[in-house]
């Protein structure tokens, strides 16, 4: 189960509503090899998958990415 | 106690999971409690500034012209020690050297200080517009800042009839600066812009003894500072309050790597102002007398920039709330820079 309130979470919620956030975070998990997202390093992970998709997509996925490496995210 | 958070859970709703995103496979994200425990928040910081926003050229129109007639830099925040060989005139264009380097030097951190605001206000797109609106604000006025404190050099350049050193690879420090964990980063920053609020309060505000455009330059900067120091601890808190103990150790210990090195630059600074003063007094020192000026020099650079922020109350308040041990090194290490 997510939490909502997980700030990565959240970002793809405003955006894309729940639904569509839902179908593309499972996509992304899956594509990532995310098993959940609890860590800086998941989102970081999590954002890079998204910066790979382009377009608004790609522009939320930044804004995560930045703000995971904020929160200690190890860079790879 | 404010929830930082609460703008995203306005976003998304309560915390409870949506019942479309039930049963996936990720675990549930504990918000973080904030650590500092502040009794502001961005939409505050950004009300206060625009009550206090001024323009540059209303601060200092090009083409301004300095008055040289007093000193710069009250006594709290200049040279420490007796140079008594030199003679008044001597003494005080030495306080106007430091006086140029000292804004020199706040134009010079704000390099790194406008890229972490600008990275910090990029982590919010998407999710809590007041921070991105504060931190927008912040970067916009270090830019501005920034302007103000050229004009200033510049005129400086112009009037003070002869040349000074200053420190000039701002963009290389930058690059150190920014290389170390975003905790430290965050601390160095809150250490700047707190101790840029006291050196106004403390020092600068009330002496009638220094030049009065000066002080005005000071005042202006400070009014914008007084709400970048209040985000500065927003922001910090943010960093902290999901961080590891250790995570937290370490920004604690590249905090005091980089008051290290910027002690080294201030030592550079010094040597700096040495020339600065021989070239402008047109005065040959002896080996004995240079040393006695950078000495000086560097002792005021260090508790003007260095002390005056770790043994601030705030920032003391702070780093015990974060981290107790950090704070007994950091208090350690301001009193062997005393």
């Amino acid at each position: 189960m997510i939490d909502l309130t997980d700030p990565a979470v959240a970002k793809l919620v405003s955006v894309l509503g729940r639904e569509k956030a839902t179908i593309v975070l499972d996509d992304c998990m899956q594509k990532a090899g995310i098993r959940e997202i609890a860590s800086s390093d998941d989102r970081y992970r999590l954002g890079c998958e998204l910066i790979s998709r382009g377009g608004l997509l790609e522009a939320i996925g930044r804004a995560i990415k930045i703000q995971a490496i904020l929160h200690g995210a190890r860079e790879t | 106690m404010l929830d930082r958070w609460a703008p995203m859970k306005r976003n998304v709703g309560n915390r409870r999971a949506c019942p479309c995103l039930a049963g996936r496979r990720a675990a549930p994200y504990d918000p973080p409690m904030p650590s500092l425990q502040l009794s502001y928040d961005y939409d505050s910081c950004v009300k206060s500034s625009e009550k206090v926003s001024w323009k540059l050229d209303d601060v200092m129109p090009t083409g301004a012209r300095l008055d040289f007639s007093q000193p710069f830099l009250p006594g709290s925040l200049a040279a420490r020690g007796e140079l008594a060989f030199l003679s008044p005139t001597e003494q005080r264009m030495l306080n106007q050297i430091m006086g140029n380097a000292y804004l020199n030097l706040f134009a010079f951190v704000e390099e790194y200080i406008l890229v972490t605001m600008i990275n910090h206000s990029h982590a919010e797109v998407f999710g809590d517009h007041h921070a991105i609106r504060a931190l927008s604000r912040f970067a916009d006025e270090e830019v501005k800042h920034q302007h103000l404190f050229s004009r200033y050099r510049q005129a400086f350049a112009r009037d003070f009839g002869h040349d000074v050193e200053v420190l000039d690879s701002a963009a290389q420090v930058a690059g150190v600066i920014l290389g170390k964990t975003p905790i430290a980063v965050m601390l160095v920053t809150y250490h700047i812009e707190i101790m840029t609020q006291a050196h106004y309060t403390e020092c600068v505000k009330d002496d009638r003894s220094i030049d009065p455009f000066f002080v005005k330059l000071l005042h202006h900067h400070w009014l914008e500072e007084s709400q970048h120091a209040r985000i500065d601890a927003l922001e910090l808190d943010k960093l902290v309050s999901d961080a590891s103990p250790a995570q937290i150790e370490t920004g604690v210990q590249d905090y005091l790597d980089l008051i290290g090195a910027f002690d080294g630059l201030l030592l550079q600074q010094a040597e700096m102002d040495a020339r600065s003063l021989a070239t402008a007094s047109g005065r040959s020192f002896d080996a004995a007398q240079t040393a006695a000026i950078v000495t000086a020099q560097h002792a005021g650079y260090r508790h003007t920039f260095l002390v005056y922020g770790m043994k601030n109350a705030s920032f003391a308040e702070a780093l015990k709330k974060i981290s107790p041990d950090g704070f007994a090194r950091v208090t350690e290490r301001a009193a062997s820079l005393s």
